[in-house]
């Protein structure tokens, strides 16, 4: 273990590791078959200041005004006591009435230092539901969950965690995005879950710890939403399982990452070699060639939809770009042309000048025809 | 996607620019269509910040919603969009009964609504939903009102999710038909980058051009999304100064704000402009302006619904009207496809390469063959046996209907298929027109042939009063989510 985590520090360098988020945990499911973000990300580097430094940052894709509404939409919610949230929780989970109570966690404080304090206070107060003692609880609000992702504890904050009389946890999800006629936008609702996802993992992991069944927690999460176009909250519930499944099998994978770190050659660092530890002041002086090459000895599998949930994306595309990778071209153009990798071996093989490996005869074949239809249609091959 | 597609694609990174793929268009382009490109406001739901309209290229019209001021924005906007619906109102033309339908009032054409893409087509669905259950004040005209806008709108957007109609068209969606890029559909989905492969500007190749596009402050990407780059430099200081601003410093605030809007929206509405244009260039299929009738057919129709005081589009679809729609979805992309087929040679091209289509001569011919008869009162039928030999790659079954372009009218049946190494022998049997000469062509004849058009007979459904009690509780659904193509 601690030959390990010496190696993702030699990878890092002498700074900090970036801390996990839901989001991105969230995003370790969507192309998992990358391997340069799997070791980028296990290794805590900050992907953002390596693109930047690059010259291939990532232009900002959160509006300002977006986050600001959200953050109003979910003290709407949570005011005086987590009233409203109170009524919609009672309808969804049969909350019984006399027992709501709602506990603010925050009031520990919210800057990083007082999260070890929030995490072992959410703790205790979620065994002591789960073993029936204490005081009634069914909100704890801005709890403190811990999850170990590649070795390393990661600090996760769902909005709420409820709690059932019968014995089971809920994950709460307040987002702002609206439900209209109760359809949510796919895409969004699609990001809430696999962050639902990463609570409800942690949670499970803290009960199975203690002894509890995971099933204690709830594998559905509960979404609490504008309602069409107002901004009275309502809830909906949405299955997580698969989330779930598909989160757990990315961590695990995150904890197999020695692999991975076996085929990096010796020495390899992505150091940005920082000249001073202010964070405000402080300029990148690793030299940008050399930084390129060490990215180089890991192995980058570009999709067009990367600069969603990676902040290399456009690194990476520079990058398949230059190679004139198919992957440039988009998802269906790899598939048609699965097992090639460049433009030029596919132009090749359609125009007869590269002879196709045993395992491409049948596309070449294919690719020799719809070379010559184009050519009918669209003439020579000028 | 085709093979073929993907070669072009591969030919555009290889030459920096578009290539070609369809070269006839098959939705109508209006001489005078209203592009519309609307702005959302930052963290709202189909509330829009401005929406910029017309039909003069160079005049195009801006309509803001500075935050608190609405519902001026909404009855201007109504009345600009009704405006241009109404003008289709007062030409008509008289289409004479025929079986079953009675003689019918029609209008003589209708409008047309241009968008950029899919989020923009989407986004008009979303504030027709937040407008049509709007109440109309007293003493007005519902035909002005914002609640017919909404249902206007929703009209357009529901149209759109048909392929057949060009009542909304998507600009990007269109574009993508006619030209393969050396991008993804992803990046292809937005305005500039795609023009920018099709058009690359002077000494930029085609990639050079779509980076250059990138650039949100120097061409701020199609809505209805603002860029969040944009929304920091322009927008925000803007939006907190205007909520404590009143009287004249909100007037000042208000109109920088408007300048903000138009900088933001003009390069589109420009480029936007040019998209339509180059697509009104492409000549049309024949079935284009058929398709185009059944558009003023459901114009027509809607607008009596509208002008008898109908009430605006439901939330939900009942079960019946659901499964009603799905069928008529189905057979209009179907259709499309089928008529394409025959009409386009690109399509046919692509179609070859999937193996639903082929090329091949003429070998052997049987004019005269008769079957017997079927039943006892029955005559021998004549069916011409036609032999067909292609070195096309066909994947057909026995008994599939086929058409050619060379007559469509004349479908014929796959009898036998014979592979060898180098091509296949294909034994068709004409099924209809069978004693026209021109349904056999000669030896040595090349034929182009695809399946033929299906036959489209409208599944039975219940009335609605008739649906079982199993389907009648249709009920709210949990927002739904498709897992990502990844997560395999």
């Amino acid at each position: 273990m601690s030959s390990l985590s010496s190696r993702l520090g030699t990878l890092r360098g002498p700074v900090e590791p970036k801390p996990h988020n839901a989001r991105s945990l969230a995003a370790l499911t969507a192309n998992p078959g990358c391997r340069r973000r799997a070791i980028l990300d296990a290794a805590g580097v900050d992907k953002e200041a390596l693109a930047v430094h690059l010259g291939h940052p990532l232009p900002p894709t959160q509006s300002p005004r977006a986050l600001s509404r959200g953050a109003q939409f979910e003290a709407q919610v949570k005011d005086q006591g987590g009233a409203e949230l109170l009524s919609l929780l009672r309808d969804k989970l049969h909350l019984p009435l006399p027992e709501a109570a709602h506990t603010d966690l925050s009031v520990l404080g919210t800057s990083d230092r007082a999260m070890n304090v929030r995490h072992a206070r959410t703790r205790s107060l979620i065994l002591e539901a789960a073993h029936g003692k204490g005081a009634s609880r069914t909100m704890l609000d801005h709890p403190v969950l811990e999850l170990t992702v590649a070795g390393r504890p990661v600090f996760l904050e769902p909005d709420l965690v409820a709690f059932q009389s019968e014995g089971i946890f809920h994950v709460v999800e307040i987002k702002s995005f609206a439900v209209v006629d109760g359809q949510a936008p796919g895409d969004k609702a699609a990001g809430a879950v696999l962050q639902g996802a990463a609570y409800i993992i942690a949670l499970q992991d803290l009960l199975t710890r203690a002894g509890f069944s995971p099933e204690r927690v709830s594998t559905t999460l509960l979404l609490i939403t504008p309602r069409d176009f107002s901004r009275r909250p309502m809830a909906s519930t949405i299955d997580a399982r698969h989330q779930i499944k598909s989160l757990r099998r990315q961590l695990d994978r995150l904890e197999r990452i020695e692999d991975l770190l076996g085929q990096l050659p010796a020495g390899i660092t992505f150091d940005l070699a920082y000249d001073g530890p202010d964070a405000r002041t402080r300029t990148a002086t690793r030299d940008r060639d050399d930084l390129t090459k060490a990215l180089n000895t890991t192995e980058a599998r570009y999709r067009a939809n990367c600069r969603h949930h990676c902040q290399l994306a456009h690194f990476c595309r520079a990058q398949a770009h230059e190679g004139q990778l198919i992957d440039v071209l988009g998802s269906s153009a790899s598939e048609d042309l699965g097992g090639i990798d460049t433009i030029a071996a596919a132009l090749g093989l359609a125009d007869g000048s590269r002879a196709p490996a045993p395992d491409q005869e049948d596309l070449a074949t294919a690719l020799r025809h719809a070379e010559s239809i184009r050519n009918e249609l669209f003439g020579g091959a000028a | 996607m085709s093979l073929l597609t993907t070669l072009q694609q591969l030919r555009a990174s290889e030459r920096h620019h578009a290539q070609p793929l369809s070269r006839l268009r098959y939705l109508h382009v209006a001489d005078q269509p209203m592009l519309i490109l609307p702005l959302n406001r930052p963290g709202e739901t189909a509330r829009p910040l401005a929406v910029m309209a017309g039909c003069d290229p160079g005049h195009p019209r801006l309509f803001l919603a500075p935050p608190g001021d609405d519902d001026r924005f909404l009855t201007d906007l109504a009345e600009h969009l009704h405006t241009y619906i109404h003008s289709f109102h007062y030409a008509t033309r008289i289409r004479p009964a025929k079986g079953e339908q009675p003689e019918r009032r029609e209008y003589l054409d209708a409008p047309q609504l241009v968008v950029t893409g899919t989020a923009s087509a989407y986004y008009l669905k979303m504030l027709g939903r937040a407008l049509r259950y709007r109440p109309v004040p007293e003493g007005t005209d519902p035909a002005t009102s914002v609640s017919h806008l909404g249902c206007w709108l929703t009209f357009f957007a529901e149209r759109a999710e048909y392929a057949t109609s060009s009542l909304l068209l998507n600009l990007t969606g269109l574009l993508s038909t006619h030209w393969a890029t050396g991008q993804s559909i992803l990046d292809n989905a937005h305005l500039a980058p795609l023009m920018a492969w099709i058009f690359p500007p002077p000494g930029l190749t085609g990639h050079q051009a779509a980076l250059a596009a990138e650039n949100p402050l120097q061409h701020p990407p199609d809505g209805p999304t603002v860029d969040p780059s944009f929304e920091s430099a322009r927008l925000s200081s803007l939006f907190a100064a205007l909520k404590s601003s009143r009287g004249v410093r909100r007037q000042h605030h208000v109109a920088r704000l408007q300048e903000a809007a138009e900088d933001y929206l003009q390069p589109t509405w420009d480029l936007a402009w040019k998209a339509i244009a180059t697509l009104r260039g492409l000549p049309p299929v024949r079935s284009t302006a058929a398709r185009w009738d059944t558009d003023i057919r459901r114009f027509t129709a809607y607008s009596d619904h509208l002008a008898a005081g109908g009430p605006p589009q439901p939330k939900h679809d009942d079960v019946v009207s659901a499964a009603i729609r799905l069928a008529e979805l189905e057979h209009a992309a179907a259709s499309l496809a089928a008529s394409r087929a025959l009409e386009d040679d690109f399509v046919m091209a692509e179609r070859r390469t999937t193996g639903e289509a082929f090329r091949g001569t003429v070998t052997h011919t049987e004019p005269d063959r008769t079957i017997p008869p079927q039943g006892p009162r029955q005559r021998p039928k004549r069916r011409p046996l036609i032999t067909v030999r292609t070195n096309d790659p066909v994947r057909l079954e026995p008994n599939r209907l086929l058409a050619g372009p060379h007559d469509p009218a004349v479908h014929m049946a796959v009898l036998d298929l014979t592979y060898t190494t180098d091509d296949t022998e294909i034994v068709l049997e004409v099924r209809t027109r069978t004693s026209n000469p021109s349904s056999v062509p000669a030896v040595g004849t090349t034929l182009l042939l695809t399946t033929a058009p299906d036959h489209f007979r409208r599944p039975q459904f219940p009335s609605r009063d008739q649906i079982p009690w199993t389907h009648t509780d249709t009920g709210l659904t949990a927002p739904g989510h498709e897992p990502g193509e990844d997560q395999a």
